[in-house]
């Protein structure tokens, strides 16, 4: 893991171990950024999840696809539509919500944070006939320690419909941590 | 200049120009060469490209709009529709695929791991009757391993071939390496 690097003063004893020692200061944050800054995961469904008509709903994740979150600390399935911000900061998401077939109404995909401030990221009039229908997801997020952010579905066919969760033709996303707040 | 594993120091052991110059400067270098990895691609006018109505078809990539570090492992036009992955890990993949206009059916994209198997659904939508120059974008991080690659794919439902319009900014896409694997 990162650690803030030491700030070195002419007639310091250079040390193998410990908190300023080389294996800290070097070897580890070498492998931190050849390995990447950024934590990060992706969440799916594994099964369809219903979006109630006329109603902004949260999506629910329900399955860990991958991650490179040393600490786990991004997403927990406890809180499944939660996507945690264990450090203040910069959040890359990206993705998509897939509808399943239906010919009336439109679609949208959004963010709220912290189960309020409600973004709505996209939308789409479905057409002619019932086909599947995917909206995209994306977009930078800046977060305070221990906010949240909820991806959120929206449908007004008249009636609740569902998202596609199975493997490959998916609902996902990706969530990423960027950087700290300066 | 290439990664090597960071030594571990020992205590009274001797730090010599050559230590540090392995350990410290070539792979402070190769660490960001790495992490700083990406490339954008797109197709000419000299290449039209044509998708047949009702097939899922490969897209083929003619040239690398920009590049960042040394992406010369990320894509190669020896094989001109492959989104290599030269490192096991996780990589962003943007792809944004411009259709000509036509009037009818489902317009989809997305992309599918070494030549074959499942197709992972980035976006997909219906054209009406408008016949419209229908444009997707869908973005997704993608786990691979040391020499996996992964083909961009595009999908028409039209009553026709449908070509793929050209130029750096229709269809394109955008390949990023995020972390290594550990």
């Amino acid at each position: 893991m990162w650690s803030l690097p030491q700030t070195w003063a002419t007639g310091m004893i250079l040390s193998a171990s410990g908190t300023s020692g080389f294996n800290t200061q070097i070897r580890d944050q070498l492998l931190s950024a050849r390995n990447g800054w950024g934590a990060g995961i992706k969440l799916s469904l594994a099964g369809d999840q219903s979006v109630s008509n006329n109603t902004v709903d949260p999506v629910t994740w329900d399955l860990l696809d991958w991650s490179f979150d040393p600490t786990a600390t991004l997403w927990a399935s406890a809180s499944g539509s939660k996507l945690l911000a264990p450090d203040g900061g910069r959040y890359e998401l990206g993705g998509s919500l897939e509808f399943r077939s239906n010919a009336s109404g439109y679609r949208a995909a959004g963010y709220r944070l912290n189960g309020t401030s409600a973004y709505q990221t996209h939308t789409m009039q479905n057409e002619v006939t019932d086909h599947t229908i995917n909206v995209p997801i994306t977009g930078i997020v800046l977060m305070t320690t221990a906010d949240y952010l909820e991806i959120t579905a929206f449908q007004n066919t008249g009636a609740a419909l569902n998202l596609h969760g199975q493997h490959p033709d998916q609902t996902h996303v990706t969530w990423r941590f960027l950087g700290g707040a300066s | 200049m290439s990664w090597s594993v960071p030594h571990s120091w020992q205590t009274g052991e001797m730090v010599t120009n050559w230590k540090l110059t392995t350990d410290i400067t070539d792979n402070m270098n190769a660490a960001r060469q790495l992490w700083h990895m990406a490339v954008r691609l797109n197709f000419t006018d000299a290449e039209p490209q044509a998708i047949e109505a009702n097939e899922k078809t490969v897209v083929l990539w003619s040239e690398a709009t920009w590049q960042v570090g040394d992406s010369s492992g990320l894509w190669s036009d020896g094989e001109r529709s492959r989104l290599l992955a030269p490192v096991g890990g996780w990589y962003q993949h943007t792809l944004a695929v411009e259709f000509d206009n036509a009037s009818g059916g489902l317009r989809e994209i997305g992309y599918r791991f070494n030549g074959a198997g499942a197709f992972w659904r980035l976006g997909s939508m219906e054209d009406g009757n408008g016949g419209r120059a229908t444009k997707l974008s869908g973005t997704d991080i993608v786990q691979c391993t040391t020499v996996d690659f992964i083909e961009d794919l595009a999908y028409q439902g039209s009553t026709d071939d449908l070509n793929l319009k050209d130029g750096t900014d229709a269809t394109y896409c955008i390949w990023r390496f995020v972390a290594e694997a550990t």
